[in-house]
This record gives C-alpha cells, sequence and structure tokens, in this order.
C-alpha cells in the first residue's frame, strides 16, 4: 500500500466519516484518534471503513454507568468517555462494542484527562494507554465485549511518522461525497482567472 | 494589547501590513546570522528552456534542497487555477543534499503535482509560471545586451508566480512534526519560505539562461533589477478556510505581533537611531505606497487614503514621552490601512525588544480537546465573552447566511458559492463559526446551568465543534474571527491578506473579492548578497 503523511491520512478520516453521515465535530475527533493510532504504528483504516459501511450502532444512555449496553459506536462511545471521564470512575464495562480498536484514541485522552493508566481488554486482546504512550496485543474485532480499568502495562509501541492505510481506497470513497460536483458556474470566480497577457 | 474584538475584524484583517515577524524576515535573518551558504549543483537546462536545476542550502546543522524543473508549456495552457495540469516551472524542497537520483526519482512526480506524490525526504512541493508579459521583455532585452526596462519590472514585480506551496504532509511530504523540532523550522512555514526564495533565485538564472540561448552576447541582469523582482502569487480561496481551521494557530500569530505592539509602546523614550530607523521606514513605506497599483476600486480607495496619511503621519514628533505609544493613539483617526502600516513600522527599529517573539509563533501543543466537565453556565459565558451581540442577529435571515462554503470535486478546491444560487447544503463546509456559535448558545438554554458540557456533547453531537472552539477561544483570546464569515459581501481576501502579512507579502493586488496577486521577496537578497546585504530590512528599499 501507499506510503501517506500522518496529515493526509488525518483529512482523508475527517471527510470519510463526515461522508458517511456523522457531525463534523465527530469527523474532526475521529481524525484526531486515526492519527493517534497512525503515529504508534496502528493502522486505523481497515477498521473505520468496516466500522462506517456497517450497521449502526449507538451511545451510552448514562454516561456515569459502571456498565455500558450495546450494539456500542467506538466513535460516540469514545467520545462519551473521554467527555465524562474526570466525571465517572474509571472501571466500565462496554457491552457490544463495535471496532474496539477505534476506542483506544478516546482511551488515551481519558488517560490524560485522569492521570491514570488505563487498560482496554476485549476478546484475546490488551491494550494499555496513558494517555501518550500504547502498548497493544491482539486484534480489531468487529464486536466484542470489552472492559476499561486502571492500572497495565506493556511495552510502547514505537513512535511512526508515516501511516500505511490498508483501507485507503474505501476511505476516499466516502471522502468524495463531502465533494460537491463541480458545474460551470461553480468554476467560475472561485479563483484566479486567466489573464493571457499576464 | 489591543482588544480581540478590535483585531480579529476581517475589515482589519484585510488591511494587515508585513511586520519584522514575518515569517520570510524571519528566515532571512537567520541565514544571515547563522552563515547559510547556497550552491547551485546541478544545471541541466537546454536551450529551449526545459530541464532541471539543483540548489543546495548548507546550514550549521543540515543541508536543504531545491529540485526545479524547467518545462515548455504551451501559453495556451497556462493557467494559475488550482485545477490546472501543467505549468512553466515545478519544484519539490528535499531534507538533505539532492543527488542525481533524487532528481530521477521526482523528475517523473513533481511535474505532475497534484497528481503525483512525493516522499517523507520531500518537505515542499510547489510550481510557478511565467508573467508572460515581462518574461518575453526581460529575455529579449538582456540578449539584446541590454537591460530591461525599470518601469516595467516596477509595475509587474515579479518574473514568475507560484500558484500553490504545499507542505506538512500534502501529497506525501514529511508533516511538519517530523521537523518541527530543528531550530531553522521552529517558526511557521520556515521550509515554504525557503522553497520561495530558492525559486526566486532560480527564476533568475532561467532568465540568464534563456536569454544566453538566444544570443551569446546576452548580458546577465543587473544586481539591482534583480534584486527588485520578487516571486509573485496567486492566492484564491484554498487559502481562506486556513483562518478558521486553525484557531489555536492563528491566535499565536497575532498575540505575537499585539505583544510586540505593546513591548514597543512602553518604551518611555525613542534614542535618536531609533528615530532615525523609524523616520527612514517610513518614508519607505510612502515611496512603497506611491508605487502601489491596484485595480481593486476599494483597496484604491484605501491606498489612496494611505498615501494621505503617511504624509500626514509623518509630520508628528516621535520625541516625546511614550512616542509611540502616543503616535499609535494618535494614528487611531487614521484609516485602518495606516493604523496597521504604523503598527508595523513602530516595531522596526526594536528587533532587540520583539524577535525574540517570531519562533513561538507556531503551535506545538497536543490537539485540543473538549473539557467534559465545564459546566453549561460557564460555557454561555464563554460563548457570549467571545461573540457577545453577533449571538443575537437574526440568523434566520437570508443575507447572514447568504455565503455557503464548500469543495469541489475539482481538484478538491475550496469554493463559495451564493446559498440561494446553487443547492450545495449538502456538501457546506463548517466554516462558519460565529453562525455555529449562535446555534450553541441557544442549544444551551436547554440544559442546566450546572450540567457539565459533557451532557451538552453527549445529546448533541452537531454542538461538539462549537463547544470546543468556544473553549479554545476562551482560553486564547485571538482565536476567533469576530465577524460573520457567512455574511452576504464579506471578502475573502480579507482572509487571505492577513495570512499572506504574516508570511511577508507585499504589493497586495486583488483581482476579485476571493482571490489576489502578491509579491514575496521582492528586494530581499541573494544567496551571494544573504551574507553582506540587508537580511532584514530589505522590504523597506
Amino acid at each position: 500500500m501507499t506510503d501517506r503523511s500522518l496529515g493526509e491520512l488525518q483529512a482523508l478520516v475527517r471527510a470519510a466519516v463526515r461522508g458517511a453521515g456523522r457531525d463534523w465535530g465527530t469527523a474532526a475527533e475521529a481524525a484526531r484518534g486515526a492519527r493517534w493510532l497512525a503515529a504508534r504504528g496502528v493502522d486505523p483504516t481497515p477498521s473505520l471503513a468496516a466500522l462506517l459501511s456497517g450497521p449502526p450502532a449507538g451511545r451510552p444512555t448514562d454516561p456515569r454507568a459502571p456498565a455500558w449496553d450495546g450494539p456500542l459506536d467506538p466513535l460516540r462511545a469514545g467520545l462519551a468517555l473521554a467527555d465524562f471521564a474526570p466525571l465517572r470512575a474509571p472501571r466500565l464495562s462496554l457491552r457490544g462494542l463495535r471496532h474496539p480498536l477505534l476506542l483506544l484514541p478516546f482511551v488515551a485522552d481519558a488517560a490524560a484527562a485522569t492521570g491514570l493508566t488505563l487498560t482496554l481488554t476485549w476478546a484475546g486482546a490488551t491494550a494499555a494507554t496513558d494517555g501518550d504512550a500504547l502498548s497493544l496485543a491482539g486484534d480489531d474485532a468487529d464486536e466484542a465485549d470489552a472492559a476499561l480499568a486502571p492500572g497495565g502495562c506493556g511495552p510502547a509501541r514505537p513512535a511512526a511518522a508515516r501511516a500505511r492505510p490498508a483501507a485507503w481506497d474505501a476511505l476516499a470513497a466516502l471522502a468524495a461525497l463531502t465533494h460537491a460536483p463541480a458545474t460551470a458556474a461553480s468554476r467560475r470566480g472561485a479563483g484566479a482567472d486567466d489573464d493571457p497577457l499576464e | 494589547m489591543r482588544a480581540p474584538g478590535t483585531v480579529m475584524r476581517l475589515d482589519r484583517m484585510g488591511a494587515s501590513h508585513q511586520t519584522r515577524l514575518s515569517f520570510m524576515r524571519q528566515l532571512t535573518r537567520r541565514m544571515q546570522a547563522e552563515g547559510w551558504t547556497t550552491e547551485r549543483t546541478a544545471w541541466a537546462v537546454d536551450g529551449a528552456g526545459v530541464g532541471h536545476a539543483v540548489y543546495v542550502v548548507r546550514t550549521p546543522r543540515r543541508a536543504y534542497s531545491l529540485v526545479a524543473f524547467a518545462h515548455d508549456l504551451p501559453p495556451a495552457s497556462r493557467s494559475d487555477r488550482v485545477i490546472a495540469e501543467a505549468w512553466d516551472a515545478t519544484f519539490a524542497l528535499v531534507d538533505g543534499v539532492a543527488t542525481a537520483r533524487d532528481v530521477a526519482r521526482l523528475s517523473g512526480d513533481v511535474p505532475k503535482q497534484e497528481a503525483g506524490r512525493v516522499t517523507a525526504r520531500e518537505l515542499c512541493l510547489s510550481r510557478a509560471n511565467r508573467s508572460a508579459r515581462l518574461w518575453d521583455h526581460v529575455v529579449g532585452r538582456l540578449a539584446a545586451g541590454a537591460q530591461p526596462d525599470a518601469d516595467r519590472l516596477a509595475e509587474v514585480g515579479y518574473l514568475m508566480r507560484t500558484t500553490a506551496v504545499y507542505g506538512s504532509g500534502k501529497f506525501g511530504a514529511a508533516d511538519r512534526a517530523a521537523y518541527d523540532d530543528r531550530p531553522e523550522m521552529a517558526a511557521p512555514f520556515q521550509a515554504e519560505m525557503l522553497t520561495v526564495w530558492l525559486i526566486r533565485t532560480f527564476v533568475r538564472d532561467l532568465v540568464e539562461h534563456m536569454a544566453r540561448a538566444r544570443s551569446p552576447g546576452a548580458v546577465p541582469l543587473d544586481p539591482d533589477l534583480a534584486r527588485g523582482l520578487g516571486i509573485g502569487n496567486s492566492t484564491g480561496l484554498g487559502m481562506a478556510p486556513f483562518l478558521m481551521n486553525h484557531p489555536r494557530l492563528i491566535h499565536r500569530w497575532i498575540a505575537a505581533r499585539e505583544t510586540a505592539l505593546a513591548r514597543v509602546r512602553a518604551v518611555e523614550r525613542a534614542t535618536p537611531e531609533a528615530r532615525d530607523v523609524f523616520a527612514a521606514r517610513l518614508a519607505s513605506a510612502r515611496r512603497n505606497a506611491e508605487g502601489w497599483r491596484v485595480a481593486d476600486p476599494v483597496l484604491a480607495a484605501a491606498v489612496a487614503g494611505l498615501r494621505a496619511d503617511l504624509a500626514a503621519a509623518a509630520g508628528w514628533g516621535t520625541d516625546g514621552p511614550f512616542p509611540w505609544a502616543a503616535l499609535l493613539e494618535r494614528a487611531g483617526a487614521l484609516g485602518l490601512e495606516a493604523q496597521e502600516a504604523l503598527a508595523a513600522l513602530v516595531l522596526e527599529p526594536y528587533g532587540d525588544l520583539v524577535d525574540d517573539l517570531g519562533p513561538g509563533m507556531a503551535d506545538v501543543a497536543a490537539p485540543a480537546r473538549l473539557d467534559g466537565t465545564m459546566t453549561v453556565a460557564a460555557m454561555r459565558a464563554a460563548v457570549e465573552a467571545v461573540h457577545g451581540a453577533a449571538l443575537r442577529a437574526d440568523w434566520s435571515d437570508p443575507a447572514e447566511t447568504a455565503r455557503l462554503w464548500y469543495v469541489s470535486a475539482e481538484k478538491a478546491e475550496p469554493r463559495l458559492a451564493e446559498r440561494a444560487d446553487e443547492p450545495l447544503e449538502a456538501w457546506e463546509q463548517p466554516l462558519g463559526p460565529q453562525r455555529d456559535a449562535a446555534a450553541l448558545r441557544a442549544a444551551l438554554d436547554g440544559f442546566a446551568d450546572c450540567a457539565p458540557v459533557a451532557e451538552v456533547a453527549l445529546a448533541r453531537p452537531d454542538l461538539r465543534a462549537a463547544l470546543l472552539r468556544a473553549q479554545v477561544a476562551a482560553a486564547h483570546a485571538y482565536a476567533e474571527i469576530r465577524d460573520n464569515t457567512l455574511a452576504g459581501g464579506m471578502r475573502p481576501i480579507d482572509l487571505l491578506r492577513a495570512k499572506l502579512s504574516f508570511f511577508g507579502a507585499t504589493r497586495f493586488d486583488p483581482r476579485s473579492d476571493r482571490w489576489l496577486r502578491i509579491c514575496l521577496y521582492a528586494g530581499a537578497p541573494y544567496p551571494d548578497e544573504i551574507a553582506a546585504g540587508d537580511a532584514d530590512a530589505w522590504v523597506y528599499p
């Protein structure tokens, strides 16, 4: 697959999430999270492409509760986790969480907001983060019951300067939905007119 | 420091002038202070003006190279539009010493620009087109053993103009984060500014080469004439979203400038040297204003006012107590162009006081994220503090949302439509922060005062972006533009000029309300002049 800059990946994810029908704020957060994962050598694109083309899932109804019922969308659940982290206990049971890998950047936000190291486990996988470093063993799942708890450690993944997105094209197709088709009218007056004498 | 409500208005932003904190001048000062050298290591351009060249810049710590490709572009194909597909010259800035292998690798992709890709070894990708008016004249004169007409050079100001300078990870180039810890890259846009400075040297070499190709008796361009030439640029709507998409960064630029102004206002007495420097810069600014040609009627009127205002200010004394504070206070009665020009001029004698603010203009903090614990009451106060009365405008009035920003499928080019004329709502980009803040303010009334905004974000994900913007604006005074960017009659060139003035651009020349020509590095030293020439005040010939 083509090597991409982190900025290109972030820009694409923002447009793709918007193209899939989410609001701009969620799209921006998903893009920030995608860059966070890619900068730690984790390719978020296959999970994102699957999430955005899959059946819709929900958000937590009571963000302060110790267990959230699914099916849970990882972006909606992740944003609630990060937003409410200082307002709730760190232990959390997430039932029917889609693509738990995509929750990790928001687990990092929660860790940074509370000063804790947090561990997320699901279907034979374990990830831990202190907000900056990430350790990860195991693969993403389409949907799994996941558990979040304070503590944990593991070898931190090394920083990656570039992204290697396997599902770039699928996301690009979604991103293209945010572009209006060009028309002769729209082409006029958008930018520099051409003056042959110039 | 001046209030955000004064400074972050589109009309004043649209009257911005370059200052000594501009990114171009930060670069040229550093080049001289650190003894940077530039060597042309390859010149393989044929008699038809086709081929490549390599320029290697050596700093104390590392090297950067411009790889330039010259093309034989049919005049009918020449276009400054983002949607162009071929150019007179294309460029890449390589992170290191560019080798023949780099040139071979880049020769396939760089000429394609957006249709190609570069790698993490490239920092910038750019392209330029000739000024057809001036190019043929200069080549012809030099070939005939004579110099070009100085008035014609002054009228246009450049032989080539860039139509994009891409950095920061675009099209595969290195992310800024990959090099922003280098001291020479700490200030904003240094890689881009270096690229343009090297392009200017290439352009001079190319025009002399073409003259020699035409006639062996050709002469080089007179150094004084060459120095007066800059690199032009056509800037359109592509740049406009930047001012709204990077609020914390914009705050850092404006805050640096306003802090510099505050330091100079606090100067109790001006030394004779400082007063002399100010007088010389003001005289130069008046000459620049005399020669500043614009077709746009709005700016033409403003420039006429500027000439008169600067003439008046030239008669004001600077020998009293707190002379600069007094002068700027008095300037409040002048037009916006003069106010902003004088704000730039008073900084000129005080490099020792203000230049240290330059590197801090970059934004290196981690991306902002929502603090969900902030209460609704505190959020309400934050939104009110930033936008105030604008929140209570009649947002249902079509005039308030007359414009709609969107991205076209053609080369992902940002465009601006009249909302009523084209059915583009489905593709609207989030570039109306004042409108969005008003929607947020109204929605907050439906939540308890003591509720955390995490609950607002959960119930109303569509308000998340506005919630975060409000928190950023509460912590960064100059982050938000205090005008409605969707209003009918709003001039996108006001946004463009604000950013371009921080680059160090001069000779603003609007061609419509949404694109303008500018000049970069006019008056600046060339590589062989950096060591001994004026690497700081070159913008004031």
